[in-house]
């Protein structure tokens, strides 16, 4: 199937491209920023670890935090101590956001109101899934650095090391601000999806204020008595559900397969998830994106049809459903059915009347 | 999305045919895009080099159709190569290579654009649109030159993210979520750019209408 792009061709030769070249060669091509600025930039295996970590909290992006932990969190003072012991925890706050603890995490609220959230990340590493809203501060302390966001999904790592206290921001969506002082001299970067940034404090972090703590890894069935609990020693390390969870491996590899253009394989991944574990949490979104791969890159829109089909059985969220119920139109008017096509047109004029590619269907099924 | 607006017809039953592999998804010879960003994180310039052969089409292509001009197409490939190589040390993913190119591409022709807009309206250039009749070559199918007409018609109307936001939808065919990706905004947020873009392109084709029948 050919999209309208393919009749569109950029008026670019080979000598034009040469010449692009050596402007670029002129113009004085720049090193990626390394160490010379005091930041270290993660190297290809830490980034590979870290994008791993990233993707297996991406896998489960509606974490649905336990209604008790839940129940504490709109509770949380100012001061207290979110702390996680061997399993990933999820807690909601009081604007909607959602904090995510990997094992072995402490995350200190510095403020939990519905237009100021500010948090600290004391150890380890936390998910942020933070609701777009322009008219609330949401910042996150980590060593030295304030990441600033507005609406996004981003993970944060800190760790001590002999020689400082490292710190990796890693964005999945949207674009978060950093603000990292030294010496007085102020320096902000702004960090945009699939992209990281890491950096090493080497001054001393001070010692967080003693707060009380409130441990997730516990029923909070009564959320006062449990925030005054005092701090736990954190627990050894345990088996995170995703290091023995192979559909979240095969969705992570599928999603590393479909970004580095290797349609057929990332399709294969999305297939094998669906044949082998289909009641798991990620199969309306795997077989939507494997509705996407075959419709765009394998030429099979009656596959198609059936892997979409299944991502709206499967409650495909109100994100992608409304796509999903357009291209189920274009892959029936692509193959001539015209009343599957008519069908499906009007499933989606009716439920989404105001829908973006309500022009676009309108032209089809003639 | 996707092929919205792609107007061809398979007849009942085709289907599940591995198909021509899209540009992005053609085996390149030589080393994989994750080995090239490492060895040009270390300095090398050969990698720069190949990173740039292997991807200028792309840039160009995708920088050019959210322009709809040549004219300023070689600087804002520049700008865009210059940032990624920059920025080379933020890639979390270096086999996604590509598209984290391309994003950077969508942000440059943004910046490009927004600058573009304030000069005219300070009066210190001319407005540059779109050139419809060089973008649409005369052997483009009829149903592609209509449909292309419609999108390029209303671009130079349109803001700078409802633009881009049409484009990469109903020309390069790109989801929502993928836009989202593209353009470091919500799903959200492209949905409404996407809606106030549409309602455009709707009125730009009654007024077609209308003048042919009148």
């Amino acid at each position: 199937m050919t999209r309208l792009r393919d009749h569109l061709s950029a008026p670019v030769d080979e000598a034009r491209i040469e010449r692009q070249w050596s402007a670029l060669g002129q113009a004085g091509l720049p090193r990626a920023e390394g160490r010379s600025r005091r930041l270290v930039w993660v190297l290809a295996g830490a980034l590979a670890m870290a994008a791993a970590f990233g993707l297996a909290l991406q896998l489960q992006p509606e974490v649905e935090p336990a209604p008790q932990a839940r129940k504490a969190a709109e509770q949380l003072p100012t001061g207290a101590v979110l702390e996680s012991a061997d399993a990933e925890v999820a807690v909601q706050l009081s604007d909607g956001s959602q904090v995510a603890l990997a094992p072995r995490a402490q995350v200190r609220v510095r403020s939990n109101k519905p237009k100021v959230i500010e948090l600290e990340l004391q150890s380890g590493r936390a998910r942020f899934d933070v609701r777009h809203d322009t008219g609330r501060r949401f910042a996150v302390q980590v060593g030295g650095a304030e990441v600033r966001v507005l609406g996004t999904r981003f993970e944060l790592a800190r760790s001590e090391r002999t020689d400082g206290t490292f710190v990796q921001v890693t964005v999945r969506e949207g674009v978060v601000e950093v603000e990292v002082t030294r010496a007085a001299q102020r320096e902000v970067t702004r960090i945009h999806a699939n992209e990281s940034w890491s950096t090493i404090f080497p001054s001393a972090v001070p010692e967080p204020v003693p707060a009380p703590v409130h441990d997730l890894s516990v029923d909070t069935a009564e959320p006062e008595a449990s925030i005054s609990r005092p701090r736990k020693p954190a627990r050894p390390a345990a088996a995170t559900s995703d290091d023995a969870d192979p559909a979240s491996d095969l969705f992570t590899q599928a999603t590393l397969a479909r970004r580095a253009g290797r349609m057929r394989e990332a399709a294969d991944s999305y297939g094998e998830l669906l044949e082998r574990y289909p009641s798991d949490a990620r199969s309306a979104l795997s077989a939507f994106e494997l509705g996407r791969l075959r419709m765009d890159a394998l030429d099979d829109p009656a596959g198609a049809i059936d892997a979409l089909e299944r991502a709206l059985k499967a409650g495909a969220s109100a994100s992608f459903r409304e796509d999903a119920l357009a291209r189920i139109v274009v892959a029936s008017d692509a193959l001539g059915r015209t009343q599957q096509c008519l069908r499906a047109r009007q499933r989606y004029a009716e439920q989404y009347p105001s829908g973006v590619h309500r022009a676009a269907l309108e032209q089809r099924c003639q | 999305m996707n092929k919205l607006a792609e107007p061809s017809r398979k007849s009942a039953g085709t289907s599940s045919v591995v198909a021509k592999p899209l540009t992005q998804e053609k085996a390149h010879a030589g080393p994989s895009d994750a080995a090239l960003v490492v060895a040009a994180r270390a300095g090398e310039k050969w990698a720069q080099e190949a990173l740039f052969r292997r991807h200028a089409r792309m840039v160009n292509g995708l920088a050019y159709r959210l322009l709809g001009r040549d004219d300023e197409l070689d600087d804002l490939v520049q700008t865009a190569f210059m940032a990624a190589f920059r920025d080379l040390g933020r890639l979390a993913e270096p086999q996604a290579f590509g598209s984290w190119l391309a994003s950077i591409t969508v942000r440059t022709t943004h910046k490009l654009l927004r600058r573009r807009k304030m000069l005219t309206r300070l009066g210190l250039r001319e407005p540059a649109n779109v050139e419809l009749d060089t973008l649409l070559g005369a052997s483009l199918p009829a149903t592609v030159q209509r449909e292309l007409r419609e999108i390029y018609g209303v671009l130079d109307a349109l803001p700078g993210e409802a633009r881009i936001a049409l484009v990469l939808h109903r020309v390069d065919g790109l989801s929502i979520p993928e836009i989202a990706e593209r353009m470091a905004l919500s799903e959200s947020t492209v949905k409404r750019r996407l809606r106030l873009a549409e309602g455009e392109v709707g009125k730009h084709r009654e007024r077609a209408a209308r003048e042919s029948s009148s």
